[in-house]
């Protein structure tokens, strides 16, 4: 069973090249200091996970139940090197945490943008409270431009989108002191993004 | 009073603010740069008119477009609320407040909670805590934002550390990424304790009843999340009809505001979301969700048949970021609540004409806004009809008065003028380059001197002289009526000379009909009535089927007959005629260019059948004029046709499109302005190393020719027309 309310899967555009689209996101994410990486499977996925948390060298992280990888696995793998992942709705242990691991629906080759039904309360408080963000995707769920990502959601929730949808473009950041270009103001100042194949 | 003391010490005081200017400028430098490499691939013009067709459609159906919207939210649960002004806003939140016992408000960016004061209002309810970091220093102080995207761009780092020490109560250092991080601690408390958050609205999608917002900080999110109340302030030209029309905005608003191809937050809110059972959970419930939908003046904009346009706006602040007015003095001094050109013509209706006087008198009708705007408002038209507005309401004092109406009375005029040859002989002076100058002027008239020398009148006009010339005209091909303009006529009627040597040789005879001032200085004082006088005066005369071209050398007049004598005589008997003179208008240069291009001649060829008064190759640079440039759109033909000299040497200055300062009356009015904008025009002019600056409107010519005199150069400022008739 999905964790989600509504899969988007079915309803991405015809003929979406990923190995075309991927490189482009990837580029796009980057250029507006976003880290992307790419993994063949679950697995790979999960064990990319906790070697970004590693990297980062915390120690409490939260997460929230997905599809494309497992939570249960994650805290099992995480816990091996010394790292505690929460996966309880607890608004002061996600403000806590240093590290935030969350689902996305689809990504947007044009821009780099990750996009999300962000409705669940659990899923918008770790992917905005801690000062790193690492959000999992489809690798083939990468569509080209926002237009695109619009239609797939007009069509998804047949006309009647979700209450929330987030749209996550790079780190939070700021100009407003002298327009010198500041990262990690209210969101978090890093995020990771892995695509899963 | 449009432009009092109250409003110069301002200026000048701006002027002297090292801060304000080094901020400013350096923006103002870097965003076109940044904007045009975040645009590249895309066709800034096709989309730009695809936004203003959305907008358009929107505007016609506004009202029924926010029926439906508003019918969608309630459908999902929210709550939406009709404020007619900033008073019904108070209420509303008031009442919200109170049903929760509100203690704390957390507030993302709002212009229109700016607009309606409404922290001011609601202080002693709530405690109101502006989130977006710049809105929050400004808020510490108690001010306003000086740019609608940017509000603490007028701030220093060190002015913004004394705010954070001052706030915070402990040393802050004036370390940028450490007052950040400072600001995030600081508001993330605000965030968890929240009763209730308030939000803007970039966007309100009517078709599926969706709230979108762009943003960068994050704080819009957690706006929209902590708080178990969320409001949204809506104003009605927000509306968008459906996802498509959001596409086109996402794809313009973050490139044209910030040279972001996407904001690092876009949030699209259609109903109210889950949120934690007081504030910490774990129980999840549903938010409550209220939408305030503002008019305060926006019903009355979007319906009026010539300020709807304005209603096309993104709020992306683009037309701020190019003005070289903003750039000099910013938001606090060029705007009220909403700054540069856009904001003159917002304030006009969110606020009062009165309060807009001041803003829309800094215009200097340069045009570059226009051609940036994603919304493809012609904001400098607005603004003029604005100041026309405006003036009906508050008349211009005594003198410039006298002087506008003295434009209809053209026997008056005309004597006017020449009685000005012999009092400026008085004080004129040989410069270098053998024109006569005057440098300085007795009493209280120096301030119009002594920045730039101005031009001692010839003794003969244009008028008279064409009587004497003899015009050879080889293969004959037309007739040509040249409008002259006041300053050819009278202070450089040797321009008009050159222009009928010139158009001679291309095989044209110029007639110079019967003529009085084109009527621009009383539209750019706000005197619509008076430049209607003065367009039925000058009609009939150049409404004649024996011209196949009627020509002017100063493009601010040929816009006049082209563009606003149609505008102006509109409804009028003179209605057919002005159209007859619209469409055989043309610029001096750009006529020269498309007769050259007619012939089938490249244009090297024709080089050669100029008459020239040199052998050696000479350094020329070209300075765009405004309205030739912005408002007529004629800025590669006068490039070709110089290139195509085979004596000149071209080169390019560095912002060969930025104001000269000139501006009409602007300079007489706010000369602290026009100094500074001339200032830079020289710099750039000077360090080309060209010898000569070539320019297409008298106008310019005298501001650039006198700053040059002034500051004893060696450089030359000719008209094209002289430069082409080979006359240095």
């Amino acid at each position: 069973m999905l964790t989600k309310t509504v899969d988007w899967l079915p309803y991405l555009p015809q003929g979406l090249d990923k190995e075309k689209l991927y490189p482009k996101f990837k580029e796009k994410a980057e250029a507006v200091l976003a880290k992307v990486v790419r993994a063949k499977d679950k697995e790979e996925a999960e064990n990319l996970i906790v070697q970004e948390m590693k990297a980062a060298g915390i120690k409490n992280a939260v997460g929230v139940p997905m599809d494309l990888v497992d939570i249960e696995a994650i805290k099992e793998k995480a816990k091996a090197a010394g790292i505690t992942v929460s996966s309880e709705l607890n608004r002061d242990i996600i403000e806590k945490a240093e590290f935030g691991i969350s689902e996305f629906d689809l990504g947007i080759a044009d821009t780099g943008t990750i996009v999300q039904d962000a409705d669940s309360i659990h899923k918008r408080l770790v992917s905005m409270l801690p000062p790193i963000h690492l959000a999992v995707i489809p690798t083939k769920a990468i569509v080209e431009t926002f237009l695109d990502s619009l239609e797939v959601i007009q069509k998804a929730y047949k006309g009647n989108p979700s209450n929330y949808i987030a749209y996550i473009t790079g780190p939070s950041r700021t100009a407003d002191i002298e327009r010198v270009l500041t990262i990690g103001v209210h969101g978090p100042a890093t995020l990771i993004v892995v695509c899963v194949d | 009073m449009p432009v009092d003391s109250v409003l110069k010490a301002k200026v000048n005081k701006a002027l002297s603010d090292p801060v304000l200017r080094g901020a400013l400028g350096k923006f103002g430098d870097e965003f076109p740069i940044s904007r045009a490499r975040v645009y590249e691939g895309i066709d800034f013009e096709e989309l730009r008119t695809a936004i203003a067709n959305a907008k358009k459609e929107v505007i016609e159906d506004f009202e029924a477009l926010a029926d439906q919207f508003e019918a969608n939210l309630k459908k999902r649960g929210a709550i939406v609320h009709r404020a007619k002004d900033g008073n019904d806003v108070y209420r509303i939140l008031k009442d919200i407040a109170k049903a929760h016992n509100a203690k704390v408000c957390v507030k993302s960016k709002s212009m229109v909670s700016e607009e309606i004061h409404l922290n001011e209002h609601l202080k002693d309810t709530m405690e109101m805590v502006e989130t977006d970091l710049g809105e929050w220093i400004i808020q510490q102080v108690n001010e306003k934002p000086s740019h609608m995207v940017m509000p603490a761009i007028h701030l220093s780092k060190e002015r913004c550390a004394e705010i954070f020490s001052q706030a915070l109560g402990r040393k802050v250092e004036p370390d940028i990424s450490q007052m950040v991080q400072l600001a995030r601690q600081t508001l993330r408390n605000h965030f968890l304790n929240a009763d209730i958050g308030i939000s803007g609205c970039n966007a309100a999608i009517a078709e599926t009843g969706t709230m979108v917002m762009f943003t960068n900080e994050g704080n819009g999110r957690l706006t929209a999340t902590m708080p178990p109340v969320h409001v949204f302030l809506v104003g009605y030209e927000k509306l968008l009809k459906n996802f498509k029309d959001l596409a086109l905005l996402a794809k313009a608003l973050p490139r044209s505001a910030t040279a972001q191809a996407l904001t690092s937050y876009v949030t699209l809110i259609s109903g109210p979301v889950e949120t934690l059972k007081d504030k910490v959970g774990p129980e999840v419930v549903h938010k409550e969700l209220h939408v305030i939908l503002v008019d305060n003046g926006r019903r009355e904009l979007l319906t009026d048949p010539v300020f709807k346009e304005a209603g096309q706006c993104t709020r992306c602040a683009s037309c701020l970021n190019v003005c070289p007015v903003y750039q000099l003095v910013g938001g606090h001094v060029f705007g009220h609540i909403y700054a540069g050109g856009i904001g003159s013509l917002l304030t006009g209706f969110f606020n009062s004409l009165k309060e807009t006087d001041h803003v829309q008198e800094m215009c200097i009708s340069c045009g570059r806004c226009a051609a940036f705007c994603p919304g493809k408002i012609d904001i400098p038209r607005l603004i003029l009809e604005m100041r026309n507005r405006v003036r009906k309401e508050i008349p211009l004092p005594g003198m410039q008065n006298f002087i506008v109406n003295t434009l209809k009375r053209r026997g008056l005029f005309q004597f006017g003028l020449r009685q000005a040859s012999w009092a400026t002989a008085l004080f004129a002076k040989e410069g270098k380059d053998g024109n006569k100058y005057i440098r300085s002027l007795p009493f209280g008239f120096n301030r119009l001197a002594n920045w730039r020398s101005l031009p001692a009148f010839s003794s003969q006009p244009f008028r008279e002289r064409i009587k004497t010339m003899k015009q050879e005209v080889v293969n004959k091909r037309g007739k040509v009526a040249f409008f002259g303009g006041c300053v050819i006529d009278y202070a450089y009627p040797e321009i008009g000379e050159s222009l009928v040597r010139v158009l001679n040789r291309e095989g044209y005879e110029v007639v110079y009909p019967d003529q009085t001032c084109c009527g621009a200085p009383a539209i750019y004082m706000g005197s619509m009535d008076v430049a209607r006088e003065v367009a039925k005066q000058n009609i009939n005369e150049f409404a004649k089927d024996e011209f196949d071209y009627i020509v002017s050398a100063c493009p601010t007049c040929t816009v006049a007959l082209k563009d606003q004598w149609v505008q102006v005589l509109k409804g009028t008997d003179s209605e057919a005629k002005a159209k007859q003179v619209s469409a055989k208008t043309l610029d001096f240069i750009k006529l020269v260019s498309n007769l050259r291009k007619e012939k089938g001649e490249a244009l090297k060829e024709t080089a050669a059948t100029t008459h020239v008064a040199t052998s050696q190759q000479i350094n020329v640079t070209y300075h765009d004029s405004c309205h030739l440039n912005w408002d007529l759109g004629v800025k590669e033909e006068p490039r070709e046709v110089l290139k195509a000299q085979s004596h000149i040497n071209f080169i390019e200055m560095n912002e060969s499109d930025r104001c000269c300062g000139f501006g009409g009356s602007y300079c007489i009015k706010l000369p602290e302005i026009s100094q500074e904008l001339l200032k830079r025009k020289l710099k750039n002019i000077e360090e080309s190393k060209a010898q000569i600056v070539a320019v297409d409107c008298p106008g310019c010519l005298m501001n650039i020719r006198g700053g040059l005199d002034k500051q004893g150069s060696n450089v030359k400022a000719l008209h094209t027309a002289q430069l082409l008739d080979g006359k240095y």
